[in-house]
């Protein structure tokens, strides 16, 4: 679940399915566009938000996430062939995140792939790639859709996310399944989900019975709402680049040298090239290792700007991403591009100081070194 | 491990091993990619689309009276593949080497040009005496910049031009023809005739941008030593495919036209043989389809083996315009004097630019309206073995019809109603000697089939990027691609097997090495 960059300039975004609701408890009023559609920045306080997702219950308006459907007899080549998660090896209910790639084996965006059905599957992506999928399905026995516009999606996350959609009728028994229940009359499914360091359970509902859905909820449970800001520091931690953010997606990229292959991205354990066919997967094998990788860092500064400079023993190693000051580590966490095998660092200050940073272990980085140790072999990625 | 790695085996077929590389489609560029293999030492089989092929022999349309499906004459047949594997040894002959052509106005004239195109300034002198030093200039120009874009036009990398050249491909590339042409001659018949070049067999209309380069892939051709030159092989297509053939078997060849293929073996991306239709297998490290890119790409090899923007150059959508291949069977010699002269020639109809506006449109929304251009020979001249005694047939391509995968009895009428009033422009009278009429259109293609080419391709750009796509990028190791979508432009040519070919030989020297 990883929210596309803003958009650059949106106007008159859409409401999502969750709009009302999320209006009603924006009191900081703070809203943007993401893929054309509204999505609150902040709704009270990055802190208490942040807060509440790591020891409560934390509620996200997922609207603009890019859903799809892929059904037929061939929807499971159809998204093996489209992304690098391994749909055809997942059972019905199974989650498992992946990465499209292009041809040359460059990461496009990052999406989630889950089997609702034998033949149905469901695939969240950061961003429209309806041209891509259509292309993928030519030759299958398979029709992708898109149904961002016709559902509603939620995201509970934090440590009581599980009690708080079971508290609400929803059926989250089983920890690793998607479950399709009915509450009050409502066809939703429920599945598990991961985001940075935190688990928790996404919903899918019709778009016309949300905000029933978010008010049984609220009743239940009183989950906090949770705005980009407090998901930013969030995934930062986590160690998940945003597109549009911290990198460029290969099909906006208008040079080569923006493109950024999983590897340089920390992601190489999303798309091992020993799996079945993918999309990109010859290319992958031809890349060369990358010199410098998305890292993140933990800075000892209160305020540090994206785009500041990094620089190691050599001078300037490269540049930060994007930062968010982290309330858990007491100072400023970011994403830097910089040289591989890089460890003490500066990152230049906004008053043209320098403050000490070093690279900080995240869930993604861990599962990366894992997959870096096995030699390629360890590569889960289901939920 | 996963599936496309496994060995694809079937029990109860028969595994054919020992093979160096396996050639599918018996094309021209199929049959010159597989001598060329063989010729270099590699143990090569050539496998045909599979059912009984009838490519080379004449058919027999009409009692007594035969003729040749696809080509009838050669503009640009690859003179390193004629060289390479000594064609005319092995019986390449041309029955006439440089055809001279007669072009037929809508106004009733008529004009002779050489077949020389350096040549052809005294006859456009003994027409238009003020418009002379101007075409000899101009036909200068386009020459030397079809000959400096040769290499493009085989589907290589844009060669570097020479600044005084490279301005005027620059505008040949991009314009219209009538864009190149108004202004250029005062004398109407001269634009009619290159408008009716140009035009002829393109899919680009006289306003349409990126139009005139179909003239100049045409003229970048070379056949029998001169540079935009016509010629007629003997025994006319099937002449340059038996030569061909012959070459292959020289080259040891083993040549099964009749056997087709299934798919593609494809293991750890990889090119490892091909499944045969009845269930057997050869397993080669190397496989070139000349089949057309849907079957060789999505039915041999299939989607989920292949990257998603590669896909995009395999073609979809159908072609809008096609040309027709007509025959015509005279019960005796044309009507008139003027066309009985010019039997031995290449005959055009150049229609006016009025005509070329109303055949296109007609076109585009799928009917038919004569005249069209009509490019015409008597083969009985060359060879009358093909027709009775003291009669002839003739051997047509009219442009631009419509194009219909299953065209029906009421289009095939309208096309040779078409094709007869176009026919009696050229030759008054002709028409009543016509006892039988024999049309075959793109939509009657059958897979490798020589009237595939009929249908009229995008620009020679696109078409240029779609075949570098195509032959260099599936990403499959192995396995090299010279089907129609390989080749820029159309008629015989051969490149695309012998580039297909050198790069399969790069492999596998490659691979021996490793």
């Amino acid at each position: 679940m990883i929210f596309a960059a803003d958009d650059a300039a949106g106007h008159g975004p859409r409401p999502t399915a969750l709009f009302g609701a999320a209006a009603g408890a924006a009191a900081a009023n703070s809203w943007t566009s993401v893929n054309g559609w509204s999505a609150a920045r902040v709704y009270t306080n990055v802190a208490e938000e942040y807060e509440a997702a790591h020891t409560g219950v934390a509620i996200v308006d997922a609207g603009p996430i890019v859903r799809y459907t892929a059904r037929g007899r061939q929807a499971a080549e159809l998204l093996a062939r489209a992304a690098t998660a391994p749909a055809a090896a997942l059972e019905p209910g199974e989650s498992a995140r992946g990465l499209l790639l292009d041809q040359a084996g460059n990461v496009v965006d990052l999406v989630e792939t889950a089997r609702i059905a034998s033949d149905l599957f469901l695939l969240s992506c950061s961003k429209s790639h309806a041209r891509r999928l259509q292309l993928a399905a030519r030759g299958l026995d398979a029709v992708i859709e898109d149904i961002t516009g016709h559902v509603a999606a939620l995201a509970l996350l934090g440590p009581k996310a599980r009690d708080a959609a079971a508290a609400a009728g929803l059926d989250v028994t089983n920890e690793a399944l998607a479950v399709q229940t009915r509450v009050r009359g409502v066809e939703t499914s429920a599945r598990p989900l991961s985001f940075g360091a935190l688990q928790g359970v996404e919903v899918i509902l019709p778009f016309e019975e949300a905000l029933t859905l978010w008010e049984r909820l609220r009743r239940a449970a009183r989950p906090k709402p949770l705005g980009l800001d407090a998901l930013d520091v969030i995934r930062i931690e986590g160690g998940v680049p945003r597109i549009g953010v911290d990198f460029i997606g290969a099909d906006d990229a208008r040079r080569e040298e923006d493109k950024r292959t999983p590897a340089a991205l920390g992601l190489a354990h999303l798309a091992p090239p020993t799996r079945a066919w993918f999309n990109g997967r010859r290319g992958l094998r031809s890349q060369l290792a990358p010199s410098r990788r998305l890292t993140v860092l933990a800075i000892d500064a209160a305020r540090v700007a994206p785009g500041a400079a990094v620089f190691g023993l050599k001078g300037e190693i490269g540049r930060l991403t994007s930062a968010a000051f982290s309330p858990h580590l007491k100072r400023m966490a970011a994403f830097a591009e910089i040289a591989t095998g890089t460890e003490k660092v500066e990152v230049a200050l906004l008053d043209g100081g320098r403050a000490a940073a070093e690279p900080l272990e995240t869930a993604e980085g861990r599962r990366a070194e894992a997959f870096r140790a096995s030699d390629g072999r360890a590569t889960e990625s289901r939920f | 491990m996963a599936d496309d790695h496994k060995p694809h085996l079937k029990p109860g077929g028969r595994i054919e091993g020992g093979i160096d590389a396996v050639v599918v489609g018996a094309t021209v560029d199929g049959i010159a990619a597989a001598a060329l293999l063989g010729k270099a030492g590699l143990r090569t089989v050539l496998l045909g689309a599979g059912g009984a092929t009838t490519e080379d022999e004449p058919r027999e349309f009409w009692g007594g009276y035969f003729c040749a499906d696809g080509e009838h004459l050669v503009d640009g047949l690859d003179p390193e593949t004629i060289a390479t594997l000594d064609l005319y040894r092995h019986g390449l002959e041309f029955a006439r080497r440089r055809l001279d052509s007669v072009y037929f106005f809508a106004d009733g004239g008529a004009l002779l040009m050489d077949g020389d195109l350096y040549r052809t300034r005294e006859s456009v002198v003994a027409m238009a005496e003020h418009d002379g030093a101007r075409f000899a200039d101009f036909l200068e120009s386009v020459l030397d910049a079809s000959r400096a874009l040769r290499p493009f036009f085989e589907g290589g990398p844009l060669p570097p031009l020479q600044q005084s050249l490279s301005t005027a491909a620059e505008r040949f590339l991009s314009a219209s023809v009538a864009e190149i042409l108004d202004g250029a001659f005062d004398d109407p018949h001269l634009k009619d005739l290159l408008m009716a070049e140009a035009l002829f067999r393109n899919s680009q209309r006289p306003h349409e941008p990126f139009g005139f380069v179909s003239l100049l892939r045409r003229w970048a051709g070379e056949t029998a030593g001169l540079q935009g030159a016509v010629a007629y092989p003997k025994n006319g297509a099937l002449g340059v495919r038996r030569a061909l053939r012959r070459a292959a078997q020289a080259a040891r060849v083993d040549l099964r036209p009749a056997t087709g293929i299934s798919r593609v073996l494809v293991e750890w991306d990889k090119a490892a043989g091909v499944e045969m239709s009845d269930g057997g297998q050869i397993r080669a490290p190397v496989v070139i389809n000349a089949s057309p890119a849907q079957r060789a790409f999505m039915d041999c090899i299939g989607a989920e083996h292949l990257d998603i923007e590669f896909q995009t150059a395999i073609p979809t959508a159908r072609p809008q315009f096609s040309s027709a291949r007509v025959h015509f069977a005279l019960s005796g010699e044309p009507g008139d004097e003027r066309t009985l002269a010019n039997m031995a020639r290449r005959l055009v109809y150049a229609p006016s630019l009025h005509e070329h506006a109303r055949a296109f449109g007609a076109a585009r929304r799928g009917g038919v309206e004569p005249p069209l251009i009509m490019e015409a020979i008597f083969p009985s001249v060359f060879d009358p073995g093909v027709a009775p005694k003291r009669c002839h047939v003739v051997s047509a391509i009219l442009h631009p019809v419509a194009y219909r995968d299953k065209p029906d009895d009421e289009f095939r009428d309208r096309i040779e109603a078409a094709a007869r009033a176009t026919f009696e422009r050229m030759a008054p009278g002709s028409e009543e000697r016509i006892v039988a009429v024999d049309i075959r259109l793109a939509g009657d293609a059958r897979d490798g089939d020589a009237v595939r080419n009929l249908a009229a391709p995008a620009n020679a750009l696109d078409q240029w990027a779609r075949a570098r796509t195509l032959s260099l990028s599936s990403g499959i190791g192995g396995y090299f691609f010279c089907g129609p979508e390989a080749q820029i432009g159309t008629g015989f040519n051969g490149a695309a097997g012998r580039r297909a070919a050198l790069a399969a030989i790069r492999y596998v020297k490659k691979r021996a090495r490793a």
